[in-house]
């Protein structure tokens, strides 16, 4: 006799997953679940034990190791502890670059009635210190944030100052294209320890392309060992974006980081919003990015195999959450969703938003997610009537069609995405996007780990280990 | 499911159980199809009968089988599902409640109960 605790169950390649509340998992025959519930499991079976031990059934209706069960609850969704940590201040939406797949709809260099005001930045600051999170990064977005620099460094001296009371721990992060990093971005960055996060797409002829610029890629390149020199090599790091071209690429995309000096690549599907949305198929280029993730995904193990530790950063998120007990802090895929609780965006026009996503809304005229102005009250922008509307969809535990999704505790929630795809903060997870990507990799991962084991878990393992 | 047919070159037509499989289990078993079908459904009784139209092309042997099974599994699979969330409700309740309770607030409330 056993009496069963909460657990979901996948079927794939002729096993079942099972995965429990915590996010453990047990690889099963087939009809494992069924025979769970009609609890036709004995003592004797050699799978009892691992049911037992991993709380899938217990022998007691509460099972006598319950408060070591819910720390562990706990343990998973500690991102909430310590509510808003990422702030981003985009400083400009202007851009000195014309990407194909601009996200933040960035204008023309002359424009600067797209930058932030002094003022809008003393709002936004004081509203960074009243976050209750005791660590928080401070990340300058654009546009090209550079092309403010002055205002930049306005931002970290107020916040230096401003800290000496507060005594938080602060991470500054500037998101530039690296194309015009001179000494005296690099001299500040340097004196603040401000890392760099920079675009970096693949090859040349890729990168330039989907720059829509003929030099770009050698600036970035430039500007990259530049900052390595001054800064120090692990202070710079690059992010790709998957342009539609981008998809027939994936290993001389890996190469090409690798000839650049990164051990790490994070492969980042395009999102639906800014230029991309309106000009592409974007079901089409989700399955063509499913695809394009499993090659590249083979081409990086294949690399490590040899002896080269090289890793991917976003399978690196999702092993995290399948193979260790520990939270994940990464944004895009959490629940209750990174907005908000982890997230807030301080826009150069005065206001508030839910997240990067929200404000690239805003340039298209919807303020749906505008959670008010940066000089409202830390209370009303934070526990508002908005974002009480946001937090009913937020949580992929009560979502339609997540609530059983045996991978819920690897996925996670993203109203801003629903409703810009879907015009709907809930979501209708048979057409979308999020899902589609999400649970395509998390099984290619669970199938790597079924079918390949020997192969990849030394790799994986690697990269838990160096995280 | 008692009857599985194609009615025409798009639509297939179904029957099921409620005293088998309750309403929210066929809900949910077909959420799922609804990106590829339109649903439409009527009860009689304890029947439910069910079409499917598709959204677009039209039925070769190779996609109604495919459907006709993953109707089946999807059936059986949440229901399995649907009897782990009842049986399991209380018991996730308070697993939510002691993982984010105030520190010790329930370190006195022993719930464990002897085997």
């Amino acid at each position: 006799m056993y009496y069963l605790l909460p657990f979901r169950f996948e079927r794939l390649d002729n096993y079942e997953i099972l995965v429990n509340e915590v996010g453990d998992y047990l690889i099963c025959p087939i009809e494992t679940s069924n025979k769970i519930v009609s609890k036709q499991i004995n003592e004797n079976d050699e799978i009892y034990k691992d049911l037992i031990s991993n709380f899938f059934i217990s022998k007691t209706p509460i099972p006598a190791l319950i408060d070591n069960f819910a720390t562990r609850y706990r343990t998973k969704k500690s991102f909430l502890d310590n509510f808003t940590s990422l702030h981003i201040f985009v400083m400009t939406v202007r851009c000195n670059q014309n990407c194909i797949y601009c996200q933040a709809s960035s204008k023309e260099t002359d424009h600067i009635i797209y930058d932030i005001s002094y003022e809008t930045l003393d709002f936004s600051i004081d509203l960074m210190f009243k976050s209750p999170s005791p660590f928080i990064t401070m990340e300058f977005q654009g546009g090209e944030p550079t092309l403010v620099f002055d205002k930049i460094k306005y931002a970290i001296e107020k916040s230096e100052i401003l800290n000496i009371s507060k005594e938080k721990k602060i991470t500054y992060v500037l998101c530039t294209n690296s194309v015009e990093l001179n000494d005296n971005i690099l001299n500040l960055c340097k004196i603040y320890n401000v890392l760099i996060s920079t675009s970096l797409d693949g090859p040349e002829f890729l990168h330039n392309k989907n720059r829509g610029k003929k030099n770009s890629y050698q600036k970035v390149i430039e500007g990259i060992d530049n900052a390595r020199n001054f800064l120090g090599h692990d202070r710079i790091s690059a992010l790709m974006t998957t342009s539609f071209f981008s998809l027939d690429y994936p290993k001389e995309i890996i190469d090409s980081y690798i000839e650049n000096g990164f051990s790490n690549i994070f492969l980042r599907a395009l999102n639906p919003y800014g230029l991309v949305y309106k000009a592409n198929d974007m079901k089409n280029y989700y399955s063509r990015f499913i695809n394009f993730y499993k090659i590249a995904l083979d081409y990086i193990i294949e690399i490590n195999n040899k002896g080269f530790y090289f890793e991917e950063s976003f399978t690196s998120i999702i092993l995290k959450k399948i193979l260790t007990p520990f939270s994940v802090g990464f944004v895009d895929l959490q629940s209750p969703a990174g907005i908000i609780n982890s997230v807030v965006v301080y826009n150069y026009d005065g206001f508030v938003y839910a997240s990067d996503e929200s404000r690239m809304l805003a340039e298209h005229n919807d303020y749906t997610f505008r959670l008010g102005s940066v000089k409202d009250e830390y209370l009303n922008l934070f526990y508002g009537e908005k974002v009480i509307k946001i937090a009913k969809t937020w949580s992929n535990e009560a979502l339609t069609g997540c609530s059983d999704c045996a991978f819920q505790a690897y996925c996670g929630a993203d109203p801003v995405r629903n409703y810009t795809t879907q015009n709907d903060f809930e979501g209708f997870r048979p057409t979308s996007s999020f899902c589609l990507k999400n649970k395509a990799i998390i099984k290619h991962l669970f199938s790597l780990i079924i079918n390949r084991t020997d192969e990849v878990m030394p790799v994986f393992k690697s990269w838990l280990n160096q995280n | 499911m008692i009857s599985f047919k194609q009615i025409n070159n798009s639509i297939a037509q179904c029957e099921i159980d409620s005293l088998i499989f309750n309403e929210d289990v066929i809900t949910k078993a077909l959420y799922w199809l609804t990106a590829d079908y339109f649903i439409f459904q009527k009860k009689n009784n304890t029947i439910f009968e069910i079409q499917l139209e598709l959204k677009e092309g039209s039925f070769s042997e190779n996609k109604i089988d495919e459907l006709k099974s993953q109707l089946n599994q999807n059936l059986i699979d949440f229901k399995t599902r649907n009897i782990i969330n009842i049986e399991t409700k209380s018991i996730r309740e308070i697993l939510l409640v002691k993982a984010f309770a105030n520190n010790d607030d329930f370190e006195d409330f022993n719930l464990t109960l002897k085997e």
